[in-house]
């Protein structure tokens, strides 16, 4: 488990700086890379996290040197490498010191594929979409504020519904 | 059932925030692209599910077991409901080791029951109870969860370890009823005793026709009665000095039910003095009902502090009754223990100390140095010179130390003790 989640760490990492090998971008890496690996060994969510805002600014800083036109790909991927590491991350920490019959890791690994497929799908079709529909540069905020409004509902959404199932029981 | 949001679903929303804020401060739509996965899983995760479904119950494999003995545990686990994770944890008390398997394991609901069985030492005498699981149904995506908890407590009594002894000491005193000691007084038995003429209201069947055709005159063989002893025994919950499971409160306990169930299969009648924080006892009794109550009586023996010291006489009579053998099992460690032992000495009764060394005991937990082993080594002798004073007072002190065989200390009461023979 692991080995996985340090592979995925390296993904995330290792991907901005192979987009722009620069040192502006190879600084914050250094960074994210030491405490994505203390996550890993230590199975630490908290530090999953961290590391991986980090690694999220040594992408916008590559993407931002490269100067480079909309790369959907390589965001997809490292959403993806994300996504997966923390929750690798937080299924070894739950399973550790565990008894865990092997349907219980076959159904994970089903499901984080079905997630991960729906993803890429979802991700390709929206980058397909946003490469089709020219934007002017006044929506990027608005764009960016709509996203941010999503989240904050999603998370109130969820937290709502887990309240309701808590007072139902 | 309480359902929760776990940790990791902060976690996802802090990168997706942040994906947001630095797509929109770079002015790059690939920062809103990473942070589609997340979102996509938050919305998954969201998705309302149907409640499951499930059970679980516990078989044990005893539910009445001695120190050091394995109890296996079954719990079979039934549901349905939708993929769901179901972590599945049973709290264990201090003192009782896993052996086998685990006391904590994740399954997957499904159609078919699961059976998780794992294995349990129970190390020192206790009263616990097992059960009633923990449970926590995960979310396969990890950021939500349902905990509660199920099953009926089924109580486990371990009771302290019984050691068969062979050297028992001897008692001054018997009681009418039948037992096992031949007593100086002659009646109803099969030893036989002395010879004596024949005098109306004898039987028939007691005349020694070897003797009375040898003195030309009828002559019967009397026997010896064979009577049984009422033995107290008195524990010292005063003090206790080691670590679990050695302490000398321990070791008395398990003294105590060695001696209890040794003295019992001789029946002879056995009670019991808790001398301590709260004085309790058993009346003495006979069988294996007795054997049982002594053995709930002991496993429940623990130190209670207090400076009241308990006066003996508040003990009734047909508890502690004057023709009784007292074996008191203490580490000498607490004057008052020692003030009542000595008391009951010079009331007459027939008292023997069993002082359960707490030098060795203390030795093992402290951390080896020069100056615990001094310490230990002139403590040692302290409690020599206070045997002697002990037995100057007319108590029968007998050192035991615990990692000896008890019945090794036991064979130490004189030989003039285990020879004497027992007046009616």
């Amino acid at each position: 488990m692991r080995w996985f989640a340090a592979f995925l760490g390296a993904c995330v990492v290792g991907l901005p700086l192979l987009l722009t090998p620069a040192a502006p971008v190879a600084v914050p890496a250094a960074v994210a890379g030491a405490l994505i690996a203390a996550g890993v060994l230590t199975l630490h969510i908290p530090l999953i996290t961290a590391g991986s805002c980090l690694a999220l600014i040594e992408y916008g800083l590559a993407l931002v040197l490269a100067r480079r036109a909309l790369e959907p790909l390589s965001a997809i991927a490292i959403g993806e490498a994300l996504l997966l590491l923390i929750q690798v991350v937080q299924f070894g920490g739950r399973v550790r010191g565990v008894d865990v019959s092997s349907a219980v890791v076959a159904a994970q690994i089903r499901y984080w594929l079905r997630v991960a497929m729906v993803t890429m799908a979802l991700g390709l079709g929206v980058s397909a979409l946003a490469m089709r529909v020219v934007l002017p540069a006044v929506a990027a905020p608005m764009l960016g504020a709509a996203g941010a409004i999503a989240v904050l509902a999603a998370a109130i959404r969820l937290a709502r519904r887990t309240s309701v199932a808590e007072e139902q029981s | 059932m309480t359902a929760r949001l776990t940790p990791l679903t902060g976690s996802l929303l802090v990168i997706l925030g942040w994906a947001v804020v630095l797509g929109v401060a770079f002015g790059r739509a690939e920062l809103l692209l990473a942070g589609l996965p997340v979102l996509v899983q938050l919305a998954i995760a969201a998705r309302p599910r149907a409640r499951p479904s499930y059970d679980a119950s516990h078989e044990l494999s005893a539910d009445r077991v001695f120190e050091g003995d394995r109890v296996d545990v079954t719990v079979t686990l039934t549901g349905r409901s939708s993929p769901m994770l179901l972590e599945v944890l049973q709290p264990l008390p201090p003192d009782v080791e896993v052996t086998a398997g685990s006391t904590r394991a994740l399954f997957r609901l499904a159609e078919q029951p699961i059976r998780w069985r794992y294995e349990l030492r129970c190390v020192r005498r206790r009263r616990f109870s097992l059960g009633v699981v923990h449970l926590r149904i995960w979310d396969l995506s990890g950021l939500r969860l349902l905990e509660t908890r199920r099953g009926t407590p089924q109580p486990v009594r371990v009771y302290p370890r019984v050691t068969p002894l062979r050297g028992l000491p001897i008692p001054l005193r018997t009681q009418t009823h039948i037992g096992d000691y031949v007593a100086r007084s002659t009646g109803e038995g099969l030893e036989p005793g002395d010879i004596r003429p024949f005098m109306p209201g004898d039987e028939v069947r007691h005349v020694n026709w070897r003797a009375s055709l040898r003195r030309r005159t009828l002559y019967v063989t009397r026997y010896q009665q064979e009577r049984n002893a009422d033995i107290v025994l008195m524990l010292d919950t005063l003090s206790e000095v080691g670590a679990s499971p050695t302490t000398s409160l321990d070791a008395g306990v398990r003294a105590a039910a060695s001696l209890a169930s040794a003295f019992l299969s001789r029946k002879d009648r056995v009670g019991l003095i808790r001398y301590g924080g709260a004085l309790q006892w058993i009346k003495p009794d006979t069988g294996r009902v007795q054997l049982e109550r002594l053995l709930d009586a002991l496993l429940e023996a623990e130190v209670i502090f207090t400076y009241v010291s308990k006066d003996l006489t508040l003990v009734p009579p047909r508890v502690l009754s004057p023709s009784s053998l007292v074996i008191a099992l203490s580490p000498l460690c607490d004057e008052r223990f020692i003030k009542a032992t000595s008391d009951l000495a010079a009331r007459g009764f027939d008292v023997i100390v069993l002082a359960i060394s707490p030098v060795g005991l203390t030795r093992d937990a402290e951390r080896r140095s020069g100056v615990t082993d001094a310490a230990c080594r002139l403590w040692a002798l302290e409690r020599r010179i206070r045997r002697h004073e002990l037995g100057w007072h007319g108590l029968r002190v007998i050192d035991w130390d615990p990692e000896e065989p008890l019945e090794l200390a036991l064979t130490r009461i004189s030989r003039r003790r285990r020879r004497a023979a027992i007046p009616a």
